[in-house]
């Protein structure tokens, strides 16, 4: 678009200004909009550095061969570095065998305190201004129960917990019957093998489909190109998790996917700093884990349960 | 012999030669001191073949005796004492050298035994002649050099923080300086330190000491002998907290920014000393939740204070050594130019205290019972670690049996006050328990107890026979770090789920290695319930209209 309208103007100053149908012979409209789109393309190319087009021409991440994964993360680590300032590393660890991740809520603990939700911008490097939050606490009150109709997420009161409110964070459902996966007209976010709906930042084309399709509202758009001061920036990434997003692209939880894939598999940051204890997070298959403890001892439900998404993220109260 | 006449030939004839041919006439003569007497005699010199007097003969090694301090042994000439043969026809010596033969092997206190010392001079562990002449010197023991330029030979950080600073420490100017405060080999104190402090700073400040700025420096035995209040850096023997000990330029050899007037507006730069330990959300928070005790519950009084321009700063209200009153608040403040003084009288109370009738009209404030969470004294992590080091640790447990199979998690230690564990130390097992029921006195004042407190006393919970230690309904004794067992007498469901990590925060990592936590490090023993929070901002909300 940019390269049109200084075209339209040369186009213009010859004829004299004047109106429709002054074209000069030579120059039809048809041609100039060709002239001005082949020349578009050669700028493009020609202006492009080898790693600018190298991502343009990147394939889906899917379909990428390990070679290539490995490229592919050097020319990010490499470009990133160079950005913030500081040496970054993007790993893209693959999902664990056996592993199917689920994370548990304790409704009966939150205090709706929101460290988790800084905890995770931090960790995830979202936007601060404009301000993307992936984590959001709704508070409810305790006489109507889960009401979403009635909840409030701009609560600020001087203390929490609140006599009358309880409160119940929401972030990605992590659903196994994802509804924004279906949406997507580009398959650019898919579910991975251990649970986790991932988003290639790469492949995204932005037409927040998937945000429409997600009854959670779990999924953030980013109108800008994030803004996070580099001092700020988690330097340790992953593909498919926190490394910097662009402008135009949709970005949701990943269960910290960064830090849960490796070896032993770190919590996710809002599990480590919540003060209450409140969540919890495991592997669905191995009977021994915190979560499957909770399944099969606590009572539990998931959100929005009649639209069948299958979330594996449960809410359950402890006592 | 041909060879070398033609060689020297060679070496003579070519240009420049002759300077060469010196030079190396002179090198080999350092190099076989005794090559000249065979050249002049004609035939080899008979080599010693036993160290006697031969050694030290004039023509020989006698310059070796000729010193203001000799070694025993080469005042004896015992050389092969030290020394022994390689060989014995060319006069070649090696020093013993192998385990125990050394200078150990006579001088058998220089090192300690193991666990016996915090702090080895690392010269001191296998390279004795980095500062000791073996043989003699003309400095004491022996010395290569006197001190202190022989410990600054290689300590250069401090060589050139003397030559650099406007203030050198007076003990570092008489002679024999540095080992006025520190050992030579080994000490049971970090940094080879001589006495503990303050008493090491006190053997020359219990007097009043003049400074070379003709400044007298307070009597500092006798005011914290006097004021019982102290400090925390002097109740844990840290004066270098504050001060540098050997050099600086800070007035008063502080190690950072202190104003040195009375008045000073509050500026986190005037005052880098206060906040090198504390941190300065201590002062800069002004809300309830600052990590301070100060505070009415609505505001930080201790931001209340600075925040103005008249300069009611730290030293206004706290005495930097030591006082009379708690939390070392000083007796007076100076008033006006004409050496006028006006008294602080401040009444500590369980949850808060009094200040009167000095700055202000009499003024209270309570802060409640204080959520377990928020210190009373914010420190930064390197202070804090300062205070942890001086409480004895309790080992990390091992517990929770989980799934069947035993395993073990390392759980933090409680999180006792500083200075109160262990509690036998002021607990005397043999002074009779007084089982009444009343407001605690000090040091337990910010004990409130909210936990069931219409049936339950401390006594249910703590061993009146050994204090040390908790006990269980029945009797059992068990220890601090076990608290869990004595917690899940009662919350049996809370328990269970603790253990498999259900209940409480558990961090690490999901599929390996799990931190817990002890029910105590989140809930106040004493006050179990959860205390309110502030929450952090709420989202922006999405301005529409824009």
């Amino acid at each position: 678009m940019s390269h049109e309208r200084p075209s339209a103007d040369v186009v213009k100053a010859p004829c004299g200004g004047g109106g429709r149908g002054n074209e000069p012979a030579g120059l039809s409209r048809r041609d100039m909009l060709k002239y001005t789109a082949a020349c578009a393309v050669s700028a493009f190319l020609a202006g492009c550095s080898g790693p600018e087009r190298e991502a343009f021409f990147q394939k889906r991440f899917k379909e990428l061969s390990p070679d290539e994964v490995k490229r592919v993360l050097a020319r990010l680590e490499k470009q990133h570095s160079e950005e913030i300032g500081k040496p970054v590393t993007v790993g893209a660890a693959p999902a664990l065998e056996g592993v199917l991740y689920g994370y548990g809520l304790d409704l009966s603990r939150c205090v709706g305190c929101r460290r988790c939700v800084y905890a995770c911008v931090g960790e995830n490097n979202q936007s601060r201004d404009p301000q993307i939050h992936w984590i959001k606490v709704l508070s409810m009150q305790k006489e109507d129960g889960v009401d979403i109709m009635k909840s409030d997420a701009y609560y600020n009161p001087e203390q929490v917990p609140e006599e009358d409110k309880f409160y119940m964070p929401v972030a990605c459902q992590q659903c196994r019957n994802p509804p924004c996966v279906k949406a997507c007209p580009v398959k650019a976010t898919w579910q991975e093998p251990d649970g986790i709906v991932v988003i290639d930042y790469n492949w995204c084309v932005g037409c927040r489909c998937c945000m429409a399709a997600c009854p959670y509202g779990a999924r953030h758009f980013n109108w800008t190109t994030p803004n996070v001061p580099k001092d700020q920036i988690n330097p340790h990434m992953h593909y498919l998790g926190n490394r910097p997003r662009q402008r135009g692209v949709v970005e949701k939880c990943t269960f910290c996917i960064q830090r849960v894939r490796e070896k032993n598999g770190r919590y996710p940051a809002c599990v480590e700093i919540c003060p209450v204890g409140a969540r919890k997070f495991g592997n669905l298959l191995d009977k021994n884990s915190e979560i499957s403890h909770i399944l099969r001892d606590k009572r539990v439900f998931i959100l929005k349960e009649e639209l069948s998404t299958e979330p594996k993220f449960f809410y359950f109260y402890a006592t | 012999m041909v060879c070398a006449i033609s060689l020297c030939k060679g070496l003579w004839k070519y240009r420049g030669g002759p300077q060469l041919f010196w030079m190396l006439v002179i090198l080999a003569s350092l190099a076989f001191p005794h090559a000249a007497d065979a050249v002049v005699s004609g035939t080899p010199a008979p080599r010693p073949t036993a160290a006697t007097e031969q050694c030290a003969n004039e023509s020989c090694h006698a310059k070796l005796l000729n010193r203001k301090v000799t070694h025993e042994s080469v005042a004896q000439l015992k050389c092969l004492d030290c020394h022994e043969y390689a060989s014995i026809g060319e006069h070649l010596f090696k020093r013993l050298n192998a385990p125990g033969q050394g200078c150990i092997s006579c001088h058998k206190k220089v090192l300690p035994k193991p666990d016996e010392a915090l702090s080895i001079h690392a010269a001191a562990k296998d390279n004795c002649v980095a500062c000791h002449d073996p043989h003699g010197s003309n400095a004491r023991y022996e010395l290569k050099q006197t001190v202190p330029d022989l410990c600054l030979s290689c300590h250069k950080n401090i060589k050139d923080s003397l030559a650099s600073s406007s203030l050198v420490h007076g003990a570092m100017k008489p002679d024999g300086s540095c080992s006025g405060c520190h050992v030579a080999h080994f000490s049971k104190l970090s940094k080879l330190q001589k006495e503990p402090q303050p008493q090491q700073c006190l053997n020359c400040h219990d007097r009043p000491v003049q400074t070379a700025g003709g400044r007298t420096l307070t009597n500092m035995a006798e005011l914290l002998k006097d004021n019982p209040e102290h400090h925390g850096p002097i109740r844990l023997g840290a004066c270098t907290a504050c001060h540098q000990p050997h050099a600086g330029n800070q007035p008063l050899l502080l190690s950072a920014a202190y104003p040195p007037e009375f008045y000073a507006p509050f500026e986190m730069d005037r005052y880098r000393l206060c906040f090198t330990c504390h941190t300065p959300d201590l002062v800069l928070q002004p809300g309830p939740t600052a990590p301070t005790g100060f505070t009415d519950g609505k505001k930080n009084l201790h931001w209340l204070h600075v925040d103005q321009t008249k300069g009611r700063t730290c030293r206004a209200c706290h005495e930097v050594h030591a006082s009379r009153q708690a939390f070392h608040i000083r007796d007076s403040v100076p008033f006006g130019d004409g050496g006028w003084s006006i008294a602080i009288k401040f009444t500590q109370t369980p949850t808060g205290g009094t200040c009167a009738a000095a700055c202000h009209v009499e003024r209270s404030y309570d802060h409640g019972v204080r959520p377990h969470s928020i210190p009373f004294v914010a420190l930064l992590p390197k202070a804090q670690a300062l205070v942890t080091a001086q409480q004895p640790m309790l080992s990390p447990t091992t517990a929770p049996v989980e799934g069947g199979k035993a395993v073990s998690y390392a759980v933090p230690s409680p999180p006792f006050t500083p200075g109160v564990f262990p509690c036998t130390g002021c607990h005397d097992p043999s002074v009779a328990v007084n089982t009444q029921r009343r407001v605690l006195q000090k040091p337990h004042v910010d004990i409130q107890l909210h936990h069931d407190e219409e049936h339950r006393w401390c006594l249910d919970c703590h061993n009146a026979q050994n204090r040390d230690v908790l006990r269980s309904a029945s009797g059992e004794p068990i220890p601090f770090s076990e608290s869990y067992r004595l917690c899940g007498q009662c919350h049996g469901l809370q328990f269970r789920d603790w253990k498999v990590g259900v209940h409480g925060k558990r961090t690490g990592e999901w599929d390996g290695r799990k931190e817990y936590l002890l029910c105590v490090n989140c809930h106040n023993p004493h006050s179990p319930k959860f205390k309110a929070l502030t929450p952090l901002p709420p989202p922006i909300r999405p301005n529409v209209e824009k």
